[in-house]
C-alpha cells in the first residue's frame, strides 16, 4: 500500500502522454488538408501552397494543452463559469428596471440626433434593429413554441417581395403595404405550416428548410414576376406621413425638409428609416411580451415542454403550432417589407439559407425565448465586423462554433432565465404553508 | 426514347453519388436518432481533399488515372474520416441526453463552421480539376441523338457499387456491423452485452464520412470543379434520398439515392432545368408529410 | 361501498381489445366505473393496465370494442373522439405514470394551461386580452382563483410561483392531480400516483382521493401497485392478467380470491416446494457484495441503504412487489441508474462508475426484464452479439451448449428474433447471456407473461445452468413460489429496502412474504 503512489504516478503520466499524443496526432491529420496545404491557383492551374509551420505549431499547442488539461482535471472541469446573475435571468425590480428601460429608450430615440451619428452609424443601427426584430419574431416559433424553423427567411422574403411588387406595379406606398406584407407572410405561414406541423421536431426543421429553398428558387426563376436574379428595383421609399424625403417634391408639393424649414439632407431619410424600424421592433417586443402572458403564449411554452401532456389537457397541438408559425411569419413579413423599403432594391440573394441560419444563431445564442438575449446576440453579430476586417471574415466561423459550444455548455443560451408569465399573490397563503416532504 | 435513356444514365450517375452520401445520414440516424446536418459539409471536405490530393500526387508525377484515383480515394477516406470522427466527438457526443433539438442545432452550427473554415483557408472561388478521365462509349444512335455513357460515369457507378457492396458486407457479416445493428436496436442492452457503445457510434460516423469522401471524389471527377458551398445542396438532396428510402434503412438509402438522381435528371430533362432542385425539395416535403417511414422504413410507435 | 350518486354518469368499457403488431395487449375487456367511487385496476406487470388507460383517455384507438360515457342525457362513444376532444366532450382527465408536468413553467402556469379552453374563449377573449380589455382580465382573474384553490387544496399554494420541475417529487405528483382537476373532469384517471412516494405521502394521497370522490363527486380510475393504497381507497377493484379481466369486486372479495393470489404469487405447486434445495451449503466466497447502496432516477430514490450478498455458486432470488426496486437494483450494477452512494464489489473489485460494457467484460451477464433481444436479428446473430467479448473460436461450442439447453432455439436459428413467441424470446435472452460466459447471471422476471409449461422449462434450465456450469445466479421474480423452489437464499424487498432475508426454505414458509406482495392483504388478514 505504501508503494501505491510511486507505482501509480508513472502509469498516470503514461496515460496523460498517450492522450496528448493521440490528440496531437488527430490535430495533425485534421490540419494537413486545409491548414497545411492550400490550393493556390494564382499561377493558372492548381498550384499548391504549403504551410507546415502552421500545422507544426497547432500540433504542439494541442499536445501541451491536452497535457495541461489532464493535470487540471480533464475536459469536464474545463467549462466556462458564467456569472450567477445570468443564470437566474436578469431580474431587475421595478424602480431600477423602469429607469433602465427609460434610459435605453431615450438613448435609442436620441441616437440619430447625436453629432457622431453619420450615414454609416445610422445604417448600422438600422440593420441591427432589423436583426433584433427578426430574432424576436423567430423567437416565438423557436424559443416559445419549440419548433425549429430553418426556413424563416422565406417569410422575410415574402414580406419584401409583397411590398416590392405592390410598389412597382401599383404604386402602393409603404404604410399601406406594411400590413399587407405581414398578412401575406402570415398566410404563407399558414399554408406551409398546415401540412407539416404534425411532423416531429427534426423533420419539421428539414421541411421548413426545404420550403425556404423552394421559395428562393421560385424567386430566382420566375423572372416575369420577380425579375429573377436581377430582383426588383425602384421600390418606393417610406414617406413622412405623405411627405417625401427629397430636395424638391416631384409634383411641386411640399417635402419633409420644406415643411420643417430644414436644409435638405439625405440623413433625414435615413434617420426616419431608423425611427420606423425602431417603432416596428418595439411593437414586436410589446406584441410578443403580451402574447406570452396570454393563454396562447402559455400553450406555446407548454407544447415545447411536453406535447403529450398538452393533448391530455385538451389542447389541439396543430392549431397552437399554427398560430405560433403564422404569427412568427407575420413579424418576418413586416421586417421584410421594411427591408425592401430601406434598400429600394431586393433580389433572391438576400434570402438564402445563410440568412435563416444567422437569425437562428441569434435566437439560439441569445437564449431561446429570451428577448434581451436576442438583442445582445444581434449586437454582437452586427458589431463584430466593425472591429476589423478579419473579424468580418471570421464572423460566421465564430458563430458556427459558438452554436456548438452553447449547446454543450448552456443549452438555454447566454441568458437563459425565464420569468413566469404570471405571478400569484401569495400573501394569503403564507400562513398555511405546505408540509414539505423531508 | 434515346433522350430518356440518356437522362436515365445521367440520373443513375447522380443517384450513385447521392446514395453514398445518404448512407451516412441513414446510418447515423439509425444509431443515434439525429440528423447529422453537417454531413453535407463532410462530403464537401471529401471533395476538397480529393482535389488537393490530386494536386499533390501531380507533384510526385503520379498522373496515371486508375492509380491516382485509387490513391486519392484512400487519402480522402483517411482525412475525411478524421473529420467525421472529430465532428461526432466535439459536437454530438457531449449532447447525448440533452434536450431533443440540441444535437440538430449543434449540427447546424458545425455545418456553418466547417463551411466557413474551408472558405477561409481555401478561398471562396470555384476550384477546378483538369479532366483526368475522358472518352466514353456510344451505346446507340437515334436520328441525330447519340446515347453516350462516359468512362467517368461508368467509373462512378462501379465505384459506388463496390463501396455499397463493401458496406453491406460490413454491416451484415462483421463483428463491427453486428455491434452497429445491436446499438441501433437497443443501445442500453448492447452496452450490457459488452459492446462499447461510444466507440461503435464513433466508427459509424467515420464510415459515413468515408462513404461521403468517395462521393466527394466522384463529384470532383464528374464535374471537375468544387467550391466550399457544394455540401449544402448535396446534403439536403442526400437527406431526401435517405428519407425517401426510409431513414435508418441501408438498402433504402441506396434506393432513395438512385430515385432522387433519376427524379432530378428527368425533371431537369423534361420539365424545367431551372426548377430541378425544386423537384427534390418537393419530394422531401411530400415524403415527410405523406409517408414519413419512406419506402423501406419501419413505422415509429409513439410511447405515452 | 360509498354512497352512490343516483343517475351519475357511468364510464363503461365493453369488449375492449388492443393489438400491437402480433401482440394482443388487451383481450375482450369489460368493466365500468361510476362517479363518486374509486375504481382500481390492478394486475402484474404487463397485464395491460396502462394500455387500457391509454384507450380510455384517447391516446390509443382501440382495435375492438367500445368505450362509452353515459348519463340521463345520453351516451357518448369515447373511442370515436379525437384525442384532444376527450377532455372537453367526455370530461375525462388523466395523469401519467412518469409525471408529465411542464417542468420549466411555474405551478400556477401549469394549472392555467389546463384552463386554456375557458380562457381563450374561441380566440375572441384572447384578442381582448391582447389589447388589454377588462373582460379578459376578469376571466384571467377567475382562472387564477380556481387554480389557487386547487393548489391550496393540494397543499401547494405557497409554491405557486415555483417552477414545477424544481418541486420535490411528492409535490409534483400532487401538482399533476391539481392540474387535471382544473379541467373539471367527471372522471380522473391516475396512473400509479403513489409510485415513488414514501408511506406517509401515500397515506396522504389516499385521503385526497377519498375526498375527491366523496366531496367533489368525481369518479377516480386508479392504476396502482401499492396495495395499501388500493385496498384502503377503492370501492371496486378490477384485476387484469395477460390483458384479460380475471376478477372484479370489493377489496374484501379480491383479497380472498385465489385467482388473484395466484396471479401475483404464482401457483403454489407442491412439486416446486418439495424440490427446494437443502438450505445449508459450505460457506463460499462472496461473488457480489453490495453495501449501503442508494440509487434512483432523478429525484426519485428507489433503493435505500440496501445490503445484499451473492456467494459463488448460489442461486439467490430477489422478491417483492412491483416497484420495490428489484429491477433497479440489477440495472444499477451496470450504472443505469448510477448509484448515488454505497459500495458494489464484484469478484473483489469495485464496479461502481464503470461503463456497462466494462461490467460485462468482468463477467456479469443480464437477461433483463422484457427480454430485450435484438428483434431484427436472427437467433444466431443474437447469440453472436452475445459472444461479442468471447473468443470467436469457442463460439460453435458455446452455441451448441445453448442449443442443447433450449432445443427450440436450434430449430429457429435463422428466424428473426422479433417474430418468435414470448417463451422462445426468453430462452434466447438467457442463451445470449450465456454466450458471454458470465460468472454471474442476472435474470429479471424470466417467467413474465409465459404459460406454466414454458415457465417450468425455463426454471429447469436455470437450475441446470447453475448446477452443471457452476454459474452464480441472481434471480428477480414475482412468481415467489417458483423462485424460492430453486433458490438457495432469498431477499424480500419493499420500497427499496430489504425487509426479509434468509434461506429459501425458510422464506417459503413465511406468511409475511405474501404480505410483501399484497401488502393490504397481509395487514387485513
Amino acid at each position: 500500500m505504501a508503494s501505491g503512489p510511486s507505482l501509480e504516478t508513472p502509469a498516470r503520466d503514461h496515460k496523460a502522454l498517450r492522450n496528448a499524443g493521440l490528440a496531437a496526432l488527430l490535430t495533425l491529420v485534421l490540419s494537413i488538408p486545409f491548414i497545411g496545404i492550400r490550393l493556390d491557383d494564382s499561377q493558372g492551374s492548381n498550384g499548391l501552397a504549403f504551410r507546415p509551420q502552421w500545422v507544426a505549431g497547432l500540433v504542439v499547442v494541442v499536445f501541451v494543452a491536452r497535457l495541461v488539461l489532464d493535470q487540471t482535471g480533464g475536459l469536464a472541469a474545463w467549462r466556462p463559469r458564467f456569472p450567477t446573475g445570468l443564470k437566474r435571468g436578469l431580474r431587475l425590480e421595478p424602480p431600477v428596471s423602469t429607469i433602465l428601460i427609460a434610459l435605453v429608450l431615450g438613448l435609442a430615440f436620441a441616437f440619430p440626433l447625436a453629432p457622431f451619428a453619420s450615414r454609416y452609424e445610422i445604417g448600422l443601427a438600422t440593420s441591427f434593429l432589423i436583426y433584433v426584430m427578426l430574432g424576436w419574431g423567430l423567437n416565438i416559433v423557436v424559443g416559445l413554441a419549440g419548433l425549429l424553423d430553418l426556413g424563416y427567411v422565406a417569410f422575410y422574403a415574402a414580406g419584401a417581395y409583397t411590398f416590392g411588387l405592390l410598389s412597382t406595379h401599383f404604386g402602393i406606398g409603404f404604410w399601406l403595404a406594411l400590413p399587407l406584407s405581414g398578412l401575406a407572410a402570415a398566410t404563407l405561414g399558414m399554408l406551409l405550416g398546415f401540412p407539416v406541423l404534425r411532423l416531429r421536431g427534426d423533420y419539421l426543421a428539414i421541411v421548413t428548410l426545404g420550403f425556404g429553398e423552394i421559395i428562393r428558387i421560385i424567386l430566382l426563376n420566375w423572372s416575369d414576376l420577380t425579375g429573377g436574379p436581377n430582383g426588383i428595383s425602384g421600390i418606393g421609399r417610406p414617406s413622412f406621413f405623405g411627405l417625401p424625403f427629397a430636395a424638391t417634391a416631384p409634383n411641386g408639393g411640399t417635402t419633409f425638409s420644406k415643411l420643417f424649414g430644414l436644409p435638405f439632407s439625405p440623413l433625414h431619410r435615413l434617420a426616419w428609416l431608423y425611427y420606423v424600424i425602431l417603432a416596428l421592433a418595439l411593437l414586436t417586443l410589446a406584441f410578443t411580451s403580451r402574447l406570452r402572458r396570454l393563454p396562447i403564449g402559455r400553450a406555446w411554452e407548454a407544447l415545447r415542454e411536453d406535447e403529450i401532456a398538452c393533448q391530455a389537457l385538451g389542447l389541439n397541438p396543430t392549431v397552437i403550432k399554427l398560430t405560433a408559425f403564422s404569427l412568427g411569419a407575420m413579424l418576418g413579413g413586416l421586417a421584410g417589407c421594411f427591408f425592401a423599403a430601406k434598400q429600394g432594391f431586393i433580389s433572391p440573394e438576400s434570402f438564402t439559407f445563410s440568412e435563416s441560419a444567422i437569425i437562428l444563431a441569434i435566437v439560439v445564442l441569445g437564449g431561446m425565448g429570451n428577448q434581451l438575449g436576442v438583442v445582445i446576440a444581434a449586437a454582437v453579430l452586427v458589431g463584430l465586423p466593425e472591429l476589423g476586417r478579419s473579424f468580418a471574415e471570421y464572423r460566421m466561423l465564430v458563430f458556427g462554433m459558438a452554436m456548438v459550444l452553447i449547446m454543450i455548455w448552456r443549452p438555454g443560451g447566454l441568458i437563459s432565465g425565464r420569468s413566469p408569465s404570471i405571478r400569484a399573490d401569495l400573501s394569503r397563503f403564507k400562513a398555511t404553508g405546505p408540509e414539505v416532504a423531508p | 426514347m434515346a433522350y430518356f435513356l440518356q437522362q436515365t444514365i445521367n440520373g443513375l450517375t447522380l443517384g450513385s453519388i447521392y446514395g453514398l452520401i445518404a448512407l451516412g445520414y441513414t446510418m447515423v440516424y439509425g444509431i443515434v436518432g439525429m440528423i447529422n446536418f453537417a454531413h453535407g459539409e463532410i462530403y464537401m471536405i471529401g471533395a476538397f481533399v480529393s482535389l488537393i490530393a490530386f494536386a499533390v500526387l501531380g507533384l510526385f508525377g503520379i498522373t496515371w488515372a486508375p492509380l491516382a484515383i485509387v490513391l486519392v480515394l484512400l487519402i480522402a477516406i483517411v482525412f475525411t474520416g478524421a473529420f467525421g470522427w472529430a465532428v461526432e466527438r466535439i459536437a454530438y457526443r457531449p449532447l447525448r441526453g440533452s434536450f431533443h433539438l440540441a444535437p440538430l442545432i449543434s449540427a447546424i452550427g458545425m455545418s456553418i463552421f466547417l463551411q466557413n473554415y474551408v472558405q477561409l483557408l481555401q478561398g471562396a472561388r470555384l476550384r477546378t480539376l483538369p479532366a483526368l478521365v475522358s472518352g466514353g462509349v456510344t451505346l446507340f444512335r437515334e436520328n441525330d441523338f447519340e446515347v453516350r455513357i462516359s468512362t467517368i460515369q461508368i467509373a462512378i457507378i462501379l465505384l459506388a457499387g463496390v463501396l455499397m457492396a463493401a458496406l453491406t458486407f460490413l454491416i451484415e457479416h462483421t463483428r463491427l456491423g453486428r455491434s452497429q445493428r445491436a446499438c441501433e436496436q437497443d443501445m442500453g442492452m448492447a452496452g450490457m452485452i459488452g459492446i462499447n457503445v461510444d466507440r461503435t457510434i464513433s466508427l459509424t460516423f467515420v464510415i459515413g464520412a468515408a462513404l461521403a469522401a468517395g462521393a466527394g471524389l466522384m463529384v470532383t471527377l464528374y464535374y471537375g470543379s468544387v467550391d466550399f458551398f457544394i455540401g449544402f445542396l448535396a446534403g439536403v438532396k442526400a437527406f431526401t434520398a435517405a428519407v425517401l428510402g426510409g431513414i435508418g434503412s441501408i438498402p433504402g438509402a441506396m434506393l432513395g439515392g438512385i430515385l432522387i438522381g433519376l427524379v432530378e435528371a428527368y425533371w431537369g430533362g423534361y420539365v424545367s432545368g431551372a426548377y430541378k432542385d425544386v423537384s427534390v425539395f418537393a419530394v422531401l416535403i411530400l415524403v415527410l408529410t405523406v409517408m414519413p417511414t419512406g419506402l423501406l422504413g419501419k413505422p415509429h410507435i409513439q410511447k405515452v | 361501498m360509498s354512497a352512490m350518486i343516483a343517475g351519475g354518469p357511468v364510464l363503461a368499457v365493453r369488449g375492449l381489445s388492443m393489438r400491437f403488431g402480433g401482440i394482443l395487449a388487451i383481450d375482450n375487456l369489460d368493466f365500468s366505473a361510476k362517479t363518486g367511487e374509486v375504481t382500481a385496476v390492478i394486475g402484474p406487470n404487463g397485464a395491460g393496465k396502462t394500455t387500457a388507460f391509454n384507450c380510455v383517455t384517447g391516446f390509443y384507438k382501440p382495435t375492438g370494442g367500445e368505450i362509452t360515457i353515459g348519463d340521463e342525457a345520453g351516451t357518448l362513444r369515447i373511442d370515436r373522439l379525437p384525442g384532444h376532444k376527450i377532455v372537453s366532450r367526455a370530461r375525462i382527465a388523466r395523469t401519467f405514470q412518469n409525471i408529465r408536468l411542464f417542468a420549466g413553467m411555474t405551478a400556477l402556469e401549469n394549472l392555467l394551461v389546463a384552463q386554456h379552453q375557458a380562457l381563450s374563449g374561441g380566440g375572441l377573449l384572447q384578442l381582448q386580452g391582447l389589447v388589454g380589455l377588462p373582460a379578459y382580465r376578469a376571466a384571467e382573474q377567475a382562472a387564477v382563483e380556481k387554480a389557487m384553490g386547487w393548489l391550496d387544496r393540494m397543499g401547494l399554494a405557497a409554491r405557486a410561483n415555483d417552477e414545477a420541475g424544481t418541486l420535490p417529487y411528492g409535490l409534483q405528483r400532487r401538482l399533476e392531480i391539481a392540474r387535471a382537476m382544473c379541467l373539471d373532469p367527471r372522471f380522473l384517471c391516475l396512473d400509479e400516483p403513489a409510485a415513488g412516494l414514501n408511506p406517509r405521502e401515500s397515506a396522504g394521497l389516499g385521503a385526497d382521493l377519498r375526498r375527491l370522490t366523496e366531496e367533489d363527486g368525481i369518479g377516480v380510475l386508479l392504476i396502482e401497485h401499492d396495495m395499501s393504497v388500493v385496498m384502503n381507497v377503492s370501492d371496486k377493484i378490477v384485476v387484469l392478467d395477460y390483458g384479460r379481466k380475471i376478477a372484479e369486486g370489493t377489496p374484501r372479495e379480491i383479497r380472498d380470491n385465489p385467482k388473484v393470489i395466484a396471479a401475483y404469487l404464482g401457483e403454489a405447486s407442491g412439486e416446486a416446494a418439495a424440490r427446494a434445495k437443502p438450505t445449508e451449503r459450505p460457506p463460499a466466497r462472496a461473488l457480489l457484495d453490495i453495501k449501503r447502496l442508494n440509487a434512483g432516477y432523478g429525484k426519485v430514490e428507489v433503493l435505500h441503504d440496501l445490503d445484499l450478498t451473492v456467494n459463488q455458486g448460489e442461486i439467490v432470488t430477489l422478491l417483492g412487489a412491483n416497484g420495490a426496486g428489484k429491477s433497479t437494483l440489477l440495472r444499477s450494477l451496470f450504472g443505469k441508474p448510477r448509484p448515488s452512494s454505497g459500495e458494489v464489489m464484484f469478484g473483489g473489485r469495485s464496479i461502481i462508475g464503470l461503463p456497462a460494457h466494462e461490467v460485462a467484460r468482468l463477467g456479469i451477464a443480464h437477461a433483463p426484464e422484457g427480454r430485450r433481444i435484438m428483434p431484427k436479428m436472427t437467433v444466431l446473430e443474437n447469440l453472436q452479439i452475445g459472444a461479442h467479448l468471447s473468443d470467436p473460436r469457442a463460439f460453435q461450442a458455446d452455441a451448441d451448449k445453448v442449443f442443447a439447453l433450449f432445443p427450440r432455439l436450434a430449430e429457429r436459428r435463422k428466424q428473426r428474433a422479433g417474430t418468435m413467441s414470448g417463451g422462445e424470446q426468453q430462452m434466447l435472452a438467457i442463451g445470449r447471456a450465456l454466450m458471454q460466459r458470465p460468472s454471474l447471471l442476472l435474470l429479471d422476471e424470466p417467467s413474465l407473461g409465459l404459460a406454466p409449461l414454458v415457465i417450468k422449462l425455463i426454471f429447469d434450465a436455470i437450475r441446470d445452468i447453475n448446477e452443471t456450469d457452476g454459474i452464480t445466479i441472481l434471480l428477480v421474480e414475482q412468481n415467489a413460489t417458483q423462485a424460492l423452489g430453486i433458490a438457495d437464499r432469498g431477499y424480500v424487498l419493499q420500497t427499496g429496502r430489504v425487509v426479509h432475508a434468509g434461506p429459501a426454505s425458510t422464506l417459503l414458509d413465511m406468511p409475511e412474504i405474501r404480505g410483501a406482495y399484497l401488502e393490504g392483504l397481509g395487514a387485513a388478514t
